[in-house]
């Protein structure tokens, strides 16, 4: 990768100005600071593509073995493997295989087939043939989460309906897989796509109701360590998404900032989140949407949306399905967001504004039911149908309104 | 105070639920035969009057979910009849997760085994989940209130035919004063044979092999005569349905109803009264 002049010129003119706007004493001294940060990171950068380098055969047929190293996702037609290549050969290679016969985490294949570079640079396999080598040989811990995911699942699917069940795998555990492909387009044309991407939204509401009961129950003490564990535990679980552990990260820094009583400060948070993930993989700030779109709408919540609650003087009153709070909430983080997706994919949904302000008040009772439905469905079928029947009305109002602004109106 | 609010709503949540349940699971006195979209398979569910539901092949993957959430209610996670015509991918692919996810009443095949991945996970499910597995040949019949379903095909020499699609199960539907033929993937040698030994003057018919220009032949479209075809077909390299089986049944002066150009199609027979509705 090439570095480019004129962006690092255009950054240091808008920290210029940014520096000055605010007063800074010595902003050159904190120009220099930037510049050679921004040499250290394109360092970094060469330094882990160079130690990480794939090595794959492409457009040629071969025999390669390697471990599932994500939960395979198994949709309507086929299943996606994720392969880390072992052997003589590295990288990863994304296999779409059959529906049958059914591959789990840990599994290491023995697969042989040519390997192509998608156009979004991904290496793929289409319906190689596949062998079964040895199961489980990878992270016990990892795997039994996923079987632990896999089974909630399985519990809302055998009381709703495949599309209500599909959408709730969705918010609950940003499991894709099974939507069709119609529903899909309607979540992306309302603007509502990120219910399922397991959003900063998500984890944050299930971390915020986690702690609340579980210092209800036991000591405080005792709720600050189990609340890290299940949060720590949900990211494994939900296969480690880019959103997610971002939004657990800072989840976890909150935590730690209330329980030794220090202030939060938002900024430093985000920073340091954002370092640590980078320092792991300093490839996801250019090359991954999810990453981007994540630090954008949070950055977007925090600094755009005070100022559009001073601009409109739209804030702190109660209204009905609190809409001045969400369409506030969704305005800035849409806004935030808006340079990526424009980039990324090429167009925008105006419609979000509406569709989110009409879905999101009940997203936290319909995740609540959810969990209870799939929880409950381990000991009784009966009572997680009922409590799911229940999750079905929020969930059909949910998915009417989805569709209704990403199918018939747009 | 606080808990007595949430126990009343709970109560009221009940007290809906159980006659939302009893409304809307009150069964028809009509037939009514949704033949599903699955691209290129078959599926169809077909609920006799009184309720009974039985759902004939699965389609080639999971798309046969969302054509049961679509007609069944929300509420309906109970199939009395599970029938696969013949172990073919397009048939019985889909089945599988119908099984893992709906409660099954029994099974229903012709008894012919296969060996693949797809199969053995098939027969894991129907073991790990106690269905009761039946296998069922011609002159087998399944009687509820009014209803008949009458298996006619395959006999002892094409249980044990070369060619799979000819050990279909064909069933004989008389219900709602209406008669329907399911005829799986047949091909001309079992129409031959059933133009020869029944009488089959029909109203409603599941075209063989999607349309294939193998099957539905005149002899077995004069004989037969249905009012109404149905063609179960997708997107597909064969290319069905072919030209010579539409003509074939634009001959008899067939009403032609396709999955691929009209989404699913659902029948509703009363007393020999028959209505027909597209859905996409």
């Amino acid at each position: 990768m090439g570095i480019s002049v004129y962006l690092i010129l255009t950054t240091g003119l808008i920290a210029l100005i940014f520096l000055k706007v605010r007063g800074m004493v010595n902003p050159i001294l904190w120009l220099c600071i930037l510049f050679s940060s921004i040499f250290v990171g394109f360092f970094y950068y060469n330094v882990y593509s160079a130690i990480y380098k794939e090595n794959v055969v492409l457009d040629r047929e071969t025999v390669f073995e390697g471990i599932v190293y994500k939960d395979p996702r198994r949709g309507q037609a086929h299943q996606e493997i994720d392969l880390s290549l072992k052997g003589n050969y590295s990288g990863t290679v994304r296999i779409y295989a059959a529906l049958y016969p059914t591959y789990n985490y840990g599994d290491l294949l023995e697969i042989k087939g040519t390997i192509t570079k998608s156009p979004s640079g991904l290496n793929m396999i289409s319906f190689p043939a596949m062998r079964l080598v040895q199961s489980g040989e990878d992270g016990r811990i990892k795997s039994f989460l996923f079987s632990v995911k896999n089974r909630l699942i399985r519990n809302l699917e055998r009381v709703l309906p495949t599309e209500k069940s599909a959408f709730l795998a969705g918010i609950l555990f940003g499991e894709r897989a099974e939507f069709s492909d119609d529903f899909k387009e309607a979540l992306q044309k309302s603007g509502t796509t990120h219910l399922v991407a397991l959003s900063g939204y998500n984890v944050s509401i299930i971390a915020i109701s986690l702690s609340n009961v579980l210092s209800y129950i036991g000591s405080r003490r005792r709720a600050f360590w189990l609340s890290i564990a299940f949060i720590i535990l949900f990211v494994l679980m939900t296969g480690a998404e880019e959103s997610v552990v971002r939004a657990a990260f800072m989840g976890i820094i909150f935590l730690i900032s209330e329980r030794s009583s220090r202030l939060y400060s938002f900024r430093n948070a985000i920073a340091l989140t954002a370092f640590v993930m980078l320092l792991i993989n300093p490839g996801l700030l250019v090359f991954n949407v999810g990453f981007q779109l994540s630090f954008a709408a949070l950055l977007g919540l925090v600094y755009l949306k005070p100022v559009i609650e001073k601009f409109t003087r739209l804030s702190g009153q109660k209204t009905f399905l609190n809409w001045r709070e969400n369409f506030i909430q969704t305005l800035s983080a849409q806004l935030a967001v808006l340079p990526v997706i424009l980039y990324t994919f090429g167009y925008f949904s105006p419609l979000a504004l509406f569709s989110n302000v009409l879905v999101l008040e009940f997203m936290p009772v319909t995740m609540f039911l959810g969990f209870v439905t799939a929880g409950v469905g381990v000991v009784s079928y009966h009572l997680s149908f009922l409590i799911g029947w229940v999750t079905g009305i929020l969930l059909g109002y949910e998915i009417f309104i989805i569709n209704f602004f990403g199918a018939y109106i747009s | 105070m606080k808990y007595l609010s949430s126990i009343f709503s709970a109560l009221i949540f009940l007290n809906i639920f159980v006659w939302y349940w009893g409304i809307t699971g009150a069964p028809s006195a009509a037939l009514n035969v949704y033949f599903l979209d699955v691209g290129q398979g078959d599926s169809t569910l077909t609920v006799l009057p009184g309720g009974v539901k039985i759902l004939t092949d699965g389609g080639p993957d999971k798309s046969v979910l969302s054509g049961l959430g679509k007609t069944l209610s929300p509420t309906d996670r109970y199939i009395d009849l599970v029938i696969l015509s013949h172990p073919e991918l397009d048939h019985f692919t889909g089945l599988i997760s119908v099984l893992e996810r709906y409660r099954v009443g029994a099974f229903i095949w012709n008894g012919r085994e296969r060996d693949n991945d797809s199969w053995r996970e098939l027969q894991a499910v129907l073991e790990s989940k106690d269905v009761p597995v039946i296998v069922l040949g011609d002159n087998d019949k399944i009687i509820y209130k009014g209803s008949e379903l009458k298996i006619i095909s395959p006999d002892g020499e094409f249980t044990e035919d070369s060619k799979l699609n000819n050990t279909s199960l064909v069933a004989l539907l008389n219900s709602g004063g209406v008669k329907t033929l399911f005829t799986g993937d047949i091909g001309f040698e079992v129409e031959n044979k059933l133009v020869n030994e029944y009488n089959l003057d029909i109203d409603v018919l599941k075209v063989p092999h999607h349309g294939s220009r193998y099957s539905s032949s005149s002899a077995f479209l004069n004989e037969t005569t249905p009012l109404l075809s149905v063609i179960q077909v997708g997107k597909n390299r064969y290319g069905h349905p072919t030209k010579e089986t539409l003509a074939r049944l634009a001959q008899v002066g067939s009403s032609i109803y396709r999955n691929d150009e009209g989404g699913l199609i659902h029948l509703v027979a009363l007393n020999g009264k028959l209505n027909v509705f597209k859905r996409k």
